[in-house]
């Protein structure tokens, strides 16, 4: 099941016996078959998506699913449910605020999504299934938080880039045999020492829908150390442990999705600088590196407001344009030196 | 800060001035072309610059809520700000655009929520005591409220809806879930904007207002179907405000039921605005090219633009949607709920309905073709022009041109190239219509 954004609860999906599978769009620079659909100045993830779609390339997907979380994503949705392609395809009502109210209107779009995915695989979803879940994706979390503690240190044990390949092989593996795996590596990564400059000065890097390392790769190539992100692909995706101990798994899940750190298409802003500042004093972090996907209008907005108040609170901050695939690497490496250069 | 060093005064006295030219010049030398109407139309607008003015001088509390009546039940005056950057376009839009570089901001977003940014933050319009974001509208509006709220501290509130409208299966509970929030909201505002306090009286007095005029307005609908068309295009292409929008409500329903009358004596007398006759019948649709007028040049080569697909409203005008109470069971509704509905309209909805919503249009209203404005920074729209396209073409028979632009920013703007393709598609519109009859 092609997951397009990360409010759809995966674990609904895993119970139903399906793998979630977090869509990366084609890294290839012509979106020739998507621009029938959708013009160039729209999100380019999403076109990028239904580039990959038309092109065949996800055709191995049974179906997608998605929120409304923005208008791109809505529309891309009713382009793929007009083509019929994947085969299912379902969207799942997304309240942009967190009340009691909007909470009980989520609490049932998750159980209509639960519906659809039993029509979907013929199966019976219990509340049983959803616990083993519950438990499984917790455990995962628990794991990823557990190497992001480590970026904490002097001279993480991860680069940026090697820390996005963990997170993006967590978004598309079996959750089962993803926790192994770490399991097996977090001994190797407390001993690990990597030949890196403890003096470069340590970054968090805030994005949406960037999956590809290069990305973070010509930070770290520009002289700096990425050890914490704010990335829908990195922290946000394992931020925040569904309650298990409560008689109401349905609700508990619901509510870890809504509750974790937001994309900055929900309105709060104001928590989400927030949570940017507790990271930095967290991380000990000496400056914030955001590549703001072109024409993704929601973090376009969300950066001028941003910029105010990381100066307020005096946290360097370099907010920069660049394409969902990997493009103009060369024009970025100078902004970001030039960054770094200055905060050094 | 403006020159009159009183934010928002500026832009209010402006347009004040503008709609005083426009009465003197209509009492002096009528314009025997143009609606007799015009003149209730212009003084309800300077009526309520005025009103604006007032609140900003007295402080009184300036916001909006919604679209609906809700506003002033709660005694505020509205805030049009979004209406109001739609008519900075030419230079003036240039200039904020050169603004909105220098701040750092995306200039390829929609422009009107472009323009609203710096012109807030300049003080060129009054900074509101409140503000709502909604996720029933569009991307960029939610985005640029957000913004000014978030930056400028403003009070807000946000009201959520499903995109399964009201005619949907989930009907009551969405109603009710919708209904609920703004129940929330009218309790924000009290504990949270000085001297709002809400008042059902008004609400259900100024919802009276809204019916009637609405009304009126579907007898319009009814009347564009009428071939010749009896509207210019810029007729069909004005945004009108609802009538609780204005200080004098009373006069908005007498300015429209004047302005029905006198479309429906064009009718009458078989007058229409194609020249020398109508050829063909197109539906404009999104937003256009503002600083210029294609319409007068489409209409002196025989083409009528009936209607606007971009307006939110068009699911009431034509009939298609009910306008007033229950539409499901006929249980009368409450104030609050009435306003519950409004936040429903087809651009916070799934795709389908973006699409037959223009499928309906054309049937209604007998059009050969679509014209299909690509504004820049416009999700909602942009990303369905195609399957509009397609399913105009497989459903009705007519073509549509996909034409990309700006509404408001005319520096990169072609005329020749605009009208040439505009030329273009007229003849693939006429050929179409011969093989279609």
């Amino acid at each position: 099941m092609g997951l397009l954004c990360i409010y759809v609860p995966e674990e609904v999906i895993s119970a139903a016996g399906v793998l979630p599978w977090r869509i990366t769009g084609s890294w290839e620079e012509s979106t020739t078959q998507a621009s029938f659909y959708r013009p160039e100045m729209t999100c380019r993830y999403c076109s990028h998506v239904l580039e990959s779609v038309l092109a065949g390339d996800l055709d191995f997907l049974d179906g997608v699913a998605t929120t409304q979380v923005d208008d791109d994503f809505k529309r891309l949705w009713d382009v793929l449910k007009y083509i019929n392609k994947p085969p299912f395809q379902h969207i799942m009502y997304l309240p942009h605020t967190i009340s009691k109210n909007t909470l009980g209107m989520w609490h049932r779009s998750v159980g209509e999504f639960i519906q659809a995915m039993e029509k979907f695989a013929g199966v019976t979803i219990k509340d049983d299934d959803i616990l083993k879940q519950i438990e499984i994706y917790n455990q995962m979390r628990d794991l990823l938080h557990r190497v992001y503690q480590m970026r904490k240190n002097q001279t993480p044990p991860l680069t940026g880039s090697e820390v996005l390949s963990l997170t993006t092989a967590a978004r598309i593996m079996p959750k089962e045999e993803f926790n192994l795996e770490v399991e097996s590596l977090l001994p190797y990564l407390e001993t690990r020492k990597p030949e890196m400059n403890n003096n470069k000065p340590r970054l968090l890097l805030c994005g949406e829908f960037l999956d590809n390392p290069d990305y973070v790769q010509i930070v770290e190539d520009a002289g700096a150390m990425v050890v914490m992100d704010e990335l829908d692909t990195g922290s946000k995706y394992f931020t925040g442990m569904v309650d298990s101990s409560k008689d109401d798994p349905l609700g508990q899940l619901a509510d870890r999705y809504m509750n974790r750190p937001g994309l900055s298409r929900m309105g709060d802003w104001h928590s989400q600088a927030n949570q940017i500042i507790a990271w930095v004093k967290e991380y000990d972090v000496q400056g914030v590196v955001e590549l703001r996907q072109l024409y993704s209008l929601p973090l376009d907005y969300r950066s001028f407001y941003l910029s105010k108040i990381l100066e307020e609170v005096g946290i360097p901050y370099l907010s920069i344009n660049r394409e969902y695939h990997p493009s103009h690497m060369g024009m970025l490496s100078t902004r970001v030196e030039a960054f770094v250069e200055m905060i050094q | 800060m403006s020159s009159l060093n009183k934010p928002g005064l500026a832009y209010l006295k402006n347009e004040m001035a503008r709609c005083e030219r426009r009465i003197k010049k209509i009492n002096e030398k009528p314009d025997p072309a143009k609606p007799k109407s015009n003149i209730l139309l212009y003084e309800l607008e300077r009526d309520l610059r005025r009103e604006q003015i007032e609140a900003c001088e007295k402080g009184k509390p300036l916001g909006i809520t919604g679209l609906g009546p809700l506003t002033r039940a709660m005694g505020m005056t509205p805030w049009d700000a979004i209406m109001a950057a739609d008519r900075t376009h030419g230079n003036a839009a240039t200039e904020y655009f050169a603004q909105v570089r220098k701040l750092g901001m995306p200039d390829h977003t929609c422009d009107r929520c472009s323009i609203l940014v710096p012109m807030i933050l300049n003080g060129d319009f009054p900074k509101p005591n409140f503000l709502f974001t909604s996720n029933f509208e569009c991307l960029p509006v939610f985005l640029a409220h957000n913004l000014l709220a978030e930056y400028l501290q403003i009070p807000k509130f946000n009201i959520d809806r499903p995109f399964n409208n009201y005619m949907g299966e989930r009907n009551e509970e969405q109603l009710q879930y919708v209904t609920d929030q703004i129940k929330e909201m009218v309790e924000y505002i009290e504990t949270t904007v000085p001297d709002c306090k809400y008042n059902e009286e008004r609400m259900i007095e100024l919802l009276e207002y809204d019916r009637q005029y609405l009304q009126t307005f579907q007898e319009l609908w009814k009347l564009k179907a009428a071939i010749p068309c009896p509207l210019n295009g810029r007729e069909s292409f004005r945004e009108i405000r609802l009538s609780n929008m204005y200080p004098d409500p009373a006069k908005a329903v007498k300015y429209m039921r004047l302005y029905v009358d006198e479309v429906g004596e064009r009718v009458e007398k078989g007058l229409g605005a194609a020249q020398p006759e109508e050829k063909l019948r197109l539906l404009w649709s999104v937003a256009g090219p503002f600083y210029d007028d294609p319409f007068s040049w489409l209409e002196q080569r025989g083409v009528a633009v009936p209607a606007a697909e971009m307006t939110v409203y068009n699911g009431w005008f034509s009939g298609r949607e009910p306008i007033w109470g229950d539409p499901w069971n006929g249980r009368q509704l409450s104030p609050l709920e009435e306003e519950a509905r409004q936040f429903d309209f087809v651009w916070g909805r799934l795709g389908s309905d973006w699409v037959n919503t223009h499928l309906h249009s054309c049937r209604d209203l007998h059009l050969d073709g679509i014209i299909y404005f690509l504004q820049w920074g416009c999700p909602v729209s942009n990303n369905l022009g195609r399957v509009v396209a397609e399913e105009a073409e497989k459903q009705l028979g007519i073509p549509t041109l996909l034409i990309e632009g700006r509404m408001l920013e005319s520096s990169g703007y072609n005329q020749k190239d605009f009208y040439a393709k505009l030329g273009d598609f007229i003849d693939v519109c006429t050929a179409w219509k011969e093989k279609r009859l």
